[in-house]
Order: structure tokens, then sequence, then C-alpha cells
């Protein structure tokens, strides 16, 4: 056999392979920019971050390996302790508070009343203002002297001195706090609103037949409809409100006093501040199997 | 009870309603009116105490900052950026969502999945190991770096989002531009985007409300001023502990002003996009 | 000279949902063949196969002597109609009729609109040229869909129940003239519907499936008269046909349809037919015009099956009598000045020569 006729075969299988699974290799090939995004930039530095982790890094000098020991400095470290009680209180605080708001809100809007249009474009408003935006008009509302929030508050007489919103460690996590939860609950708002709509007047109508007051209506119609969605908007804002970054840090970049410092502004602290690349990489692979959990929750509600 | 009892009961449930809705919006758009008003005193005027309405009105805040700083240069990184993210994922989970939503092949599954979880993946983890890999390709400091990195969460955003809408719509159409005489490609083009185009265009403002607003990535890959975006460079006009509050709020007014724009514009879409991505999945 | 082959056809969906079974039949050339069949009998996956838009998991498709599996469906030369038109949205109708001669050819500008106002005038849609496809009724865009599946003069016509979102009077009305419009472009089409009387009006010959498999194959009148087994004798004809479950009892030379209740007298020789090719599990077949009836004062004339009315269906031309005879409930037409009454007692009497007989077990027809 030539050469030409071994390459001419070639040629042939080739195009007889591709006719007959046209469809196939066309949906291969069509998704493949974007697995490669996957691959490239998250998979891959994932991994490396992982490597990461086992190692002293810092910039400008080679990684050495020492196994587990940032990991063990991380764990004794009681500013760390400070950070997981800070995330969690954050995180559970908030998302609870986003969930119970939102939903009145949602239930709120989905009321029948004149320009309802207008007002549920207004509603997403906070959530569509870019965050350091709206974080730095929050920092500057709970300024101690020139602040919106105190000068109420004081002209008003509920209070006797000026809070110091941000300064005060006792005042500070929930400062914090209430700018995640402004942030927050528009989102949660309008997903449960969807929620809400599915749900068939009818089923409301004949329990009013049948002689339900509001409550009983909300605990037996409502509810029952909208736990996936809620259980499903609650982890998904979990996961995200235990990555919170940008409101932290424009507001106290931790403090007082680590008062407010979580995860995401910690790691970023000792990653880029302090420059122990390895140790500030142990801390998100020390948290991953519990975000790991997570995203597989919300995968797995996504698919229902 | 009697009809004026059930009329008056009527009237004070709707008068309920709307003080709620009331006190809901202004607590909700509270921190945007202090923002604006701040942005309209000048500088020394905002020192001498709290005023609830701007009086003396004046501009200078804003004009300052084309001024004595460069945020122009800022707008045009973060426009820059935010349009070259949003165009090229667009491209990419065109493709992808097509081939999720249209197309059959074995581990289907599988790469949705991926899909998501690309997503949803924590940035805290991603960070690090980003910036050294960008440093390592000597990207950092440049806006490119920033670009591919944005895609990180924009394509799989836009490939969900995009994926939901695709199936929505019949397969018929496209069968029949293929009988007709189009490749697969060709009517994608001709029949399923037009036709998709509300879908595109909320993917769209999506991805770039989303690149325009990072923060996280900017702060950590772009060190000098020409190419800082937005969010860095208002963070830049802050230094030691000194908050030039009328400044920062006028920078926070224009930098809004585009987000808010394109979402009142498109907040029909932004809407029908969300819900339909979160609640039919 | 376009025949359209298909042969051995098998497509499986998933691991093990068959929608159809080794399934064969040759179209000829110029012919109008229905694919009739319940809804999930495959006739539309067929369809779909010959179009190019599923790939067969077994067999070979020809279309004028070329085989077309690996060939996508752009090349086929086929032209389709949807069941929901699939009109394009965002196109007026006349690019919508036009779409299919831009994307193939490059035609100029003036040839193009020449053609499309020439099948609009065929369609009586000339007055639509400028409108939208949401600003249509249901008939004036199947009428769209038909001019853009003819305006390439394509090799087939692949027709997906056309005619079935449409309202009654419309559906009668277009049968005619899609079986006209059939014959005069000589066009080979293959119909695919679940209304037998659609089938039967319009066709040439019928391919009647059932669970994926080929059931019968044969023009109307055949499937009519000479059904070839219990699913295709009932599905074909309205009223329905009527059956009866018996066996075959034979006794001093004469030979019964014992069906419990009532017994049906047979001639000699059907009657050594039937005993030679079946004994046991018979199921008789009559259609409800095949069926005679007789008041009871009449009823010493002939030798008939004594029944009650249960039911009358007056029906225009004619009534539908239902009668009660042992545990069966028998359709029989009569004229509409058949004067009956619910509960009356009367005798009905089988055409004997019209009578099909099937075996019970394997549904197959016997006479």
């Amino acid at each position: 056999m030539s050469f030409m006729d071994v390459k001419n075969f070639m040629i042939k299988s080739i195009l007889d392979l591709w006719k007959r699974n046209r469809d196939a290799i066309t949906g291969y090939l069509f998704i493949f920019p974007a697995l490669a995004i996957f691959i490239g930039f998250i998979a891959y530095p994932f991994t490396y971050e992982l490597w990461l982790s086992f190692h002293e890094k810092n910039p400008g000098l080679e990684a050495k390996f020492i196994g587990l020991r940032n990991f063990l400095e991380v764990i004794s470290d009681p500013t760390f302790h400070r950070v997981s009680i800070n995330s969690c209180v954050y995180t559970f605080t908030a998302v609870f508070a986003k969930l119970l708001i939102g939903l009145g809100m949602a239930l709120l809007l989905n009321q029948k009343f004149k320009a309802r249009g207008v007002v549920r474009a207004l509603v997403l408003i906070p959530w569509a203002l870019p965050t350091y935006v709206s974080t730095l008009a929050w920092r500057w509302m709970y300024h101690h002297t020139l602040g919106l929030f105190n000068y109420l508050l004081l002209n008003f007489g509920i209070i006797r001195h000026p809070i110091m919103w941000l300064g005060d460690p006792k005042m500070a996590m929930a400062s914090v706090i209430m700018v995640n939860i402004w942030r927050g609950v528009p989102f949660f708002a309008l997903i449960l609103l969807a929620g809400l709509q599915t749900i068939p007047t009818e089923l409301y109508e004949a329990a009013d037949v049948d002689g339900a007051n509001a409550w009983q209506k909300f605990r037996y119609i409502t509810l029952p409809y909208l736990k996936y969605i809620m259980l499903f908007v609650t982890l998904i804002s979990t996961l995200w409100t235990f990555n919170d970054f940008e409101i932290v840090y424009l507001l106290t970049k931790g403090g007082p006093v680590n008062a407010t410092h979580l995860f995401a502004t910690y790691t970023y602290e000792v990653g880029f501040i302090v420059l122990k690349l390895g140790l500030a990489a142990a801390i998100p692979t020390l948290l991953m199997p519990f975000f790991l959990t997570l995203m597989v929750k919300v995968t797995q509600l996504m698919e229902r | 009870m009697n009809i004026y009892k059930f009329h008056t009961r009527k009237v004070i449930g709707l008068l309920a309603l709307y003080l709620t809705i009331a006190m809901t919006l202004i607590v909700l758009l509270l921190p945007v009116y202090w923002m604006v008003v701040t942005s309209l005193r000048p500088e020394e005027d905002i020192y001498t105490g709290v005023k609830l309405i701007p009086n003396p009105i004046s501009f200078y805040n804003f004009i300052d900052l084309f001024r004595e700083i460069n945020f122009q240069v800022y707008v045009v990184n973060s426009l820059m950026v935010a349009s070259s993210a949003t165009s090229l994922s667009l491209i990419i989970s065109i493709f992808a969502a097509y081939s999720l939503a249209r197309l059959e092949y074995r581990g289907k599954e599988y790469v949705s999945r991926i899909l998501l979880f690309a997503y949803l993946f924590p940035s805290m983890a991603l960070v690090i190991p980003l910036y050294m890999i960008l440093h390592s390709l000597g990207l950092i400091d440049n806006l490119l770096g920033l670009i591919l990195v944005y895609l990180t969460f924009t394509t799989p955003f836009s490939t969900w989002i995009l994926r939901g809408y695709f199936r929505s719509i019949p397969p018929d159409l496209e069968e029949a531009a293929m009988v007709d005489g189009c490749s697969r490609i060709g009517a994608i083009f001709k029949v399923l985007l037009p036709v998709a185009a509300p879908g595109i265009v909320a993917t769209t403002v999506f991805s770039f409300t989303l690149s325009w607003n990072e923060f996280l990535y900017a702060l950590v890959i772009i060190n000098s001023d020409r190419f800082r975006t937005v969010p860095i460079g208002i963070l830049g006009l802050t230094f030691a502990d000194v908050y030039p509050w009328g400044r920062l709020m006028a920078a926070g007014v224009l930098a809004s002003i585009p987000a808010l724009i394109i979402y009142l514009v498109m907040q029909r879409y932004v809407v029908q996009g969300l819900a339909a991505g979160a609640v039919k999945g | 000279m376009v025949e359209v082959e298909v042969i051995n056809l098998t497509k499986i969906f998933g691991k093990n949902i068959v929608a159809v079974d080794n399934l064969s039949v040759k179209v000829r050339d110029k012919e109008f063949l229905a694919i009739l069949g319940p809804s999930g009998c495959g006739k539309t996956t067929t369809l779909r196969c010959i179009a190019g838009l599923e790939t067969p998991t077994k067999g070979e498709i020809y279309i004028g002597g070329t085989l077309v599996n690996y060939v996508p469906p752009k090349d086929r030369d086929v032209a389709m109609v949807f069941q929901s038109y699939a009109l394009y949205p965002h196109m007026n109708v006349f690019n919508n009729i036009a779409f299919p001669l831009k994307v193939r050819y490059s035609l100029s500008k003036d040839e193009i609109k020449r053609r499309v106002e020439e099948v609009a005038k065929l369609l009586g849609i000339e007055h639509l040229l400028e409108r939208m496809p949401k600003e249509l009724s249901g008939g004036e865009r199947q009428r769209v869909a038909l001019g853009r599946a003819i305006i390439r003069s394509p090799k087939v016509f692949l027709m997906d129940e056309p005619l079935s979102n449409l309202d009654a009077k419309l559906r009668v009305q277009m049968r005619a003239e899609l079986k006209r419009l059939q014959k005069d472009l000589e066009i080979t089409t293959i119909y695919v519907t679940h209304d037998q009387v659609e089938a039967m009006s319009m066709a040439d010959r019928i391919l009647l499936m059932n669970k994926g498999r080929m059931v019968q194959l044969g023009s109307p009148e055949e499937l009519y008269n000479h059904p070839t087994d219990l699913f295709a004798a009932g599905f074909i004809g309205t009223p329905p046909m009527n059956f009866i479950e018996c066996d075959l009892k034979e006794g001093d030379g004469e030979f019964l349809l014992d069906a419990g209740d009532f017994s049906i007298k047979i001639p000699k020789d059907l009657g050594e037919m039937v005993k030679e090719r079946c004994s046991s599990g018979l199921v008789l077949g009559i259609r409800p015009e095949d069926v005679l009836i007789h008041k009871e004062r009449e009823a010493a004339l002939i030798e008939g099956i004594e029944g009650e009315v249960y039911v009358v269906e007056p029906l225009g031309p004619n009534l539908i009598v239902n009668v009660k005879i042992g545990g069966y409930l028998i359709k029989v037409t009569a004229p509409s000045n058949f004067k009956v009454t619910m509960g009356e007692k009367l005798r009905i009497a089988f055409n004997i020569d019209k009578v099909h007989i099937f075996d019970r077990k394997s549904g197959k027809a016997i006479i």
C-alpha cells in the first residue's frame, strides 16, 4: 500500500466518522470553549491552590513543601477562631434575615395594587447598584458625626450619644450585617416572588370557601409550594455570604480588632498583605469540603 | 358584618399595604438618596453638618473627578474590560448553551453540572492561584488578564441563562430551517438567535453588570493607576484615612448610572431571565 | 422518478424506547402515502428519519435511489410541513416563503419575488405577504407553511399532521385542496396523521402503524374491506367495526359461531375454511353498515338474532342504532327514516359476504 492509499483511507474514515456522528461531534465542538475556560481558569487554578496549601510560598521565593504545617498554623491561630465565629454569625444572621424579610416583601409584591410594576423595579435597585458604591454610601451613613443615622437618631431623641457604628467592636458586626441584608433582600424577594406566582390562585379561593384564615392559607398552601425555592435560595445565599468580601473590606477591613474579619478578608490579608501565600491558600482549602457540600446540594436542587 | 365595617376593613387593609410599601421603599432607597444629596454639596459644606437637602447645590464634585483625578481613564478601562468580557463570553456561551439545549452526546449531564459548579465556585479559593498564574504569564497589571479572569464567572452564568432560554423555544423552527436548506450554524444565526433576542439581551446585561461592578479581582490584579477600573479608582480617592465624601459620593453616582440605566431599561427582560433561570432551572 | 424506500428502519431512543421497529416500505413515484396510526405508534419518528431530523438506529433510507442515512436534511431535497407550521416568527410571510430560496440558491431579487408571488397566488394568500405570522389565522398560517414547502419543488413532501390544528370545517376543506394540490404538483408525498378519515380520503396508499410496527400497507379500499388484523379492522372505519368473540361449533354438518348468548349460522364452505385455519378462539368482525336490521314483525321472514334497542344516534343522513344482543352492543347503520325507539325489540342479521373472522390470540385475519 502506498502512502497515498493510506492517506486517502484515513481521510475517508475521518469523513465517514464525521458523517455518522455529525450531531454528537458538533455537540462536543460547541461546548469545548466553555469547558476549556472551566479547565483552565477553575479546575487548574483550584488544583494549584490545593497544592499551594501544602507549601510555604512567599513572592519571589521558591515554594517549599511543608506538609500539613499551614493547616496546623491556621487551626491554632486565635485570629482564625475569631474569623470563624464572625463568619458564622455574619452568614447565618444575614441569610436568615434576608429569607424572612425577602419572603415578606415577596408576599407584599404579590398583592395587586397600583404601580406594582414600578415598585417591583425600584425594589431591585439595591441589588442592581454596584456593591462598592452602596457600601461606601452606607459607610457615609454610618459616619459618627456627619452620618445620616446618628443625625436622625440624635434629632429624634432616640439616643443621647452618637453611636460608633463601625468603630465600636460591639456594633461593628451588626452594622456590617445590615448592609449585607439591605443588599441581598431584593434577590430573595424576586426569586420568592417568582415562586409565589406559580401558585394557582384557585387554591387560595378554595381555602377561602373552606374557611381558612390568612395564617392557615400561608402555612398549608404557600409554604409547601415554596419549599424548594426557599431551600435553593437559602443555600445559594449561604454559599455567597460565606464568601463575602467587598462589604467588610470597604467598611471596616475586618476591624475593629478583628470584630468583623471574615474568611474572605482574612485570606486576602494573609495572602496579599502579609504575603504568606501558602498559608493563605490553606484557609479556603480547609473550607472547601463545606463549600463543596453546599455547591452539590444547590446543583441537585437546580436539576429537579 | 355590615357593609360599612367590611368597607372600612378593606380601606384599612389597603392603607396598611401602601404604608408598608412606602416604608420598604424608603429603607431600600435611603442610601441612594443620601449618596445623591452628598454628591451635590461642595466639600466644605459637607463638613459643616448634615443637611437633608443640598443647599447650595454644586456640581463641583463631579467636575473635580475629571479634572483632578483621571476618572475618565477608569471609566474607559471599565468599559473596555466589561465589553470585552461580555462579548467574548456571549459567543462562547451561545455555542455552549446550544450544545446543551439541542444536541445529544455522551456525558452531556456531566458537562452541564460542571458548568453550574463553575459558576458557584467560591472566588476565595481562586483569587490566589489565579493571581499567581497570571503573574507567571506576565498578565498582572494588565487589562487582558482581568478580562480573562472575568470570563470565569460571566461564561458559566451566561451559558446557564441561555440554555434555559433556548430550551423554551420549540426546536421546530431550527428544524424547519435545516430542512429548508440551512446548515446547523446557519439555522442558529438565521432563526434561533433572532427569536432568542430577549434572552440574549438579558444575558448581555447581566454579564456587563457583573463585570462592571467586579471588585476583588480588580483590586488584586491591577496595580497601576492607568489601568484601574472604576471600583478601584474610586477606592483610590481615599488615602490614609481621609475620605473625601463629596467626591466619593459623586463618583458613586457616576458609577451607578450605566448600571442603573441598563437595568431600568432592560428591567423587564432581567426579571424574566432571572426568574426563568432560577425557577425553571 | 422519485421513490422513497425505507428498509428495516429501527429507531431506539435512550436505552430501550423502541419508537420504530423494523419498518420497510417503498413509496412510489408521485404517490400520496399516508402513515396512519394512534399517537406514539412511531409515525412521526419515521417521517423525521426520512427528513434527516433523526438518525436511524438500524436500517436504511433511500430517496430517489440514493442512500441518505448520513446526509443532513438540507441536502436531501425534501420539504416538510410541521404540525405547528414552524413559521419563522421574526420574518413576514414573504420572507418565510422566500427563505428556502434565499438559503439555497443565489437568485436575483426579482426572480425570488416572482416565484413567491406565484406560489402565494396558487394558495390564495398573495394579500398576506407583508403580514407577520402572529397576525395570521390558523388556516392562513397553514397555507404559508405549504407555500414554503412547495416553492422549491422538492423531490419529496413530508407532512406531519398539518391539518390537526385547524377547526373541523377548515380541515375538511383543506383536505380536498391538499389532495388536489398534490395531484397537480406531482410530487411524491408522505403524510402523517392519526385521523383515519383524513388518510382514507386523501391517500393513494395507507401505511398503518401501531407500536412502532407496520400493521398493514395498502390502498384505502384494501384496508377497509380486507384488514389483515384486529387492530387494522378496528382502527379504520367510522363508526368502528363490531367485534364478537366466538368459537366455531360443528354439529350435524352445520357450522355455528357460538358467542355464548347467541349463535350465528355460517355456510358450510366458510365453516370448513375456518376450521382449517383455526378452530378455537375467534373474533367475528362486522361493520355497522353490513348488519341487516329488521323490526320484530318482519322477523319471521329472515333468520336473525334477537336484540333490544339500547340507544339511537341520529347522524343526519342515517342513524346508528345500538342493539343489545347478549352481552354485546352492536352498532348498526340504518336509513334515517327507519322508525325505531329505545327498548324496542328487533332482529339483526349479518351480511355473510362481509364478515371478517380473526384469530383471537394472534389478531390476524383468517377470512
